[in-house]
């Protein structure tokens, strides 16, 4: 890792220490905007974080303590709208990433109609970046929450996931040339990172657990079976985050979806190993074990699940045929 | 609060040097020439098996010791040029056997612990292709428990007389030597102690090699007797009772290397054709859940070559390799017979290039995967101890 790169998880580490609380969790459970949290994460410039390293590196960060901040989507607002040249409004942004199942259509005099699904934060986000699809190509959208319909949602770690509709809305700039697809691996890659992060920790606490936990007259990590099951959560983990790692070096499709569906596929095993062996107490609302089981629960499942990317993905080996696949598996990644 | 950083399990990746895109391109013309000229059909052992031939064409370009000193017939190579070659070579299921465990471990810890005269005398022999190599480590009664072997080197008047047996040694029939682990003093408090290793010429009096068929029905491996074999002074390797510290790091090369994950990847290819360009839900659903895992974990086992080019000691690292990548190893199989309309067949005179035969021959062998090169068992006791639990 270099010294710069170094510099800034370090900060970061001590930003969220410092911010994110049982306390907190609870008020943004109850529906509160983490004000406080945002304006520090802001003030450190963090939502500014280069794609894809610094920015993979800042949102694996912000999963170690499962932080329940729009960080990935406004960093990748940030990107867009930098890339397409066009001026960055202040506040939270978010993103939607239109497909064939709910398209949104933007007319040629750049409003929007139609709704995005599950979008992060809504409520809260000034702006949304809005990537549509159509047969001349794709198109970058930045529209004002404030004219939008916006139906309250969450997901399983209370984050916000609302439903947008647009209704011949106005878009404050629309560009071409943004490719839908390029933008859905991004956003999957820096969820993947979240994942990673809350992995490490999920593995470093049931490690901490398990060698204060006594039982039978010593700590249960003495038990060859306890050993096992961490070790096998280790395996988990480190593939994870090391598919992560290896997809920031260049982060093309098949390292995106490999990166994503390993992570999702680990928050699910990671989860299971780490409440069993954690027992009743990390089923407690008072043990905060479930923070980040819930966000691992939750973050799997978007930008795409293990199911979604691996299916792409095995279109796409299929269709190039036996002879392309090693070539292929060796092309990719950094 | 527990250190972050998930107690340093850590996969840098590295970045492969620009000499290896036109090494990987010279390695695939080869492997396209050989096997047009002289077909092979890939088993999910070691590659196509045993062949002094190709090995010695394998040498001829230079691809055996490719990291050791010129003056030993090396190349002065990188690890992660090293890397390509072995990975090029597995994925083209190449009869590679002959040679694989001279150029992977043995000439690696002579490199280390022999003396002057045994590098200059073997390692230029194995560079050459000319010089296979068994390991001496298993026991009728000792197999995870490594450190119990009671194969006995006593000393004479004029070096050391062994007794013993070690079992399970693959190709001790076809190779030259072995490197054998034995008791040369008391064990210890820790049972690390009293080991030493000794290099062992295979066709000498007093060593009796009896073949052992495997499930498969084929003469892989052997039982390896010792009755009074006499061994020069100058056949020990390294230090007496060092034994225990100079085999353990041998592993982080046996463990983490793409041999682990790999070993049946001509069955995943052939499950992609056998699927074909238009696959259904389910199947492109195992064929990308496949590629991702490989793609992940060739990354990973990339990133240990880079450590041990760093002069780390991958040992935690290796052994979460082996754990992850023989369990993908299972997973290819049983995922080609879930998805395809396929039922493993026996085809009389072995190996056929025929679907349900090679997943026959792949199915049979997969028990071995989790055994050999230390169990799963160990593997995870060894991530354990990396946690700091054990």
């Amino acid at each position: 890792m270099n010294a710069e790169l170094e510099l800034l998880t370090e900060s970061a580490e001590r930003l969220f220490t410092d911010h994110v609380t049982p306390a907190l969790f609870r008020r943004v459970e109850a529906g509160e905007w983490p004000d406080a949290l945002w304006r520090a994460v802001t003030a450190a410039g963090f939502e500014r974080a280069d794609m894809p390293e610094f920015a993979v590196a800042i949102c694996q960060v912000a999963g170690r303590f499962a932080a329940l901040i729009p960080l990935p989507e406004t960093i990748l607002a940030v990107s867009l709208l930098e890339g397409a040249g066009l001026a960055v409004p202040d506040g939270a942004l978010t993103i939607a990433v239109a497909d064939a199942a709910e398209p949104i259509a933007i007319s040629a005099n750049g409003s929007l109609s139609g709704t995005a699904r599950r979008v992060p934060w809504a409520r809260h986000a000034a702006h949304i970046a809005v990537i549509s699809d159509s047969p001349e190509g794709g198109t970058l959208a930045l529209v004002k929450l404030a004219g939008a319909h916006i139906a309250p949602g969450q997901n399983i770690a209370c984050e916000p996931r609302d439903d947008v509709r647009f209704d011949n809305t106005p878009s404050v700039h629309a560009v071409a040339g943004v490719s839908p697809a390029v933008v859905q691996e991004q956003a999957a890659l820096l969820r993947a990172a979240q994942i990673a992060g809350a992995l490490e920790r999920i593995l470093a606490m049931t490690v901490q657990y398990a060698g204060e936990r006594r039982q039978f007259g010593r700590p249960i990590a003495k038990f060859q079976a306890v050993q096992h099951h961490l070790a096998v959560l280790a395996g988990h983990v480190a593939a994870a985050c090391a598919a992560v790692e290896a997809a920031v070096g260049a982060p093309d499709f098949l390292a995106v979806a490999a990166a994503k569906a390993a992570a999702s596929e680990a928050a699910g095993e990671a989860a299971a190993i780490a409440h069993q062996l954690h027992g009743a107490i990390g089923f407690t609302e008072e043990h905060d074990l479930h923070r980040y089981t819930k966000a691992l629960w939750a973050w799997r499942e978007e930008f795409g699940n293990e199911a979604e990317w691996n299916s792409r993905l095995g279109a796409e080996v299929a269709a190039r045929g036996g002879a392309a696949l090693w070539p292929d598996v060796t092309g990719s990644g950094g | 609060m527990p250190h972050l950083s998930a107690n340093n399990l850590r996969f840098p990746p590295p970045r492969l040097p620009d000499e290896v895109a036109e090494l990987r391109a010279e390695l695939r013309a080869f492997l396209a020439e050989s096997s047009a000229a002289e077909p092979w059909l890939p088993n999910s052992d070691f590659g196509a098996g045993f062949s002094p031939e190709f090995s010695r064409k394998i040498a001829d370009k230079g691809w055996i010791g490719m990291t050791w000193p010129k003056h030993y017939g090396g190349g002065e190579r990188s690890h992660l040029e090293r890397y390509v070659v072995t990975e090029e070579l597995l994925a083209a299921g190449a009869p590679v056997f002959a040679h694989w465990i001279a150029d992977r471990q043995s000439g690696p810890l002579l490199l280390r612990f022999g003396s002057q005269s045994q590098r200059a005398e073997l390692l230029p022999r194995i560079a050459a292709g000319e010089c296979f190599f068994s390991i001496g480590m298993s026991e009728p009664d000792s197999g995870s428990d490594l450190a119990s072997v009671r194969t006995r080197a006593e000393r004479t008047a004029h070096g050391w007389r062994l007794n013993g047996a070690k079992v399970w040694t693959s190709n001790a029939h076809l190779n030259h030597y072995m490197i054998t682990l034995c008791r040369t003093g008391d064990a210890g408090e820790d049972r690390h102690g009293g080991l030493s290793q000794f290099l062992i010429d295979l066709r000498q009096d007093g060593v009796t090699i009896n073949p052992i068929v495997n499930m498969l029905g084929a003469h892989e491996f052997n039982e390896v007797v010792f009755d009074n074999v006499e061994i020069p002074l100058d056949r020990l390797i390294g230090q007496e009772g060092e034994g225990w510290r100079q085999v353990t790091s041998e592993l982080a090369y046996e463990r983490s290397g793409p041999e682990r994950f790999l070993s049946n990847f001509h069955i995943f290819q052939a499950l992609v054709d056998e699927i074909g360009p238009a696959p259904d839900a389910r199947q492109a659903e195992a064929l990308g859940r496949l590629t991702a895992r490989l793609w992940t974990l060739r990354r990973m086992s990339l990133s240990v070559a880079a450590m041990l080019q760093a002069g780390e000691s991958p040992d935690v690292e290796a052994a979460i390799v082996k754990e992850l990548g023989n369990k993908f190893e299972r997973e290819v199989v049983e995922t080609a017979r879930a998805v395809l309309p396929v039922q493993p067949t026996i085809t009389a005179g072995g190996n056929s290039a025929d679907f349900p035969a090679m997943l026959a021959e792949a199915l049979l062998r997969l028990p071995s995967f989790t055994l050999r090169g230390g169990t799963t068992e160990i593997m995870r006791s060894i991530i354990a101890r990396g946690l700091g639990l054990r």
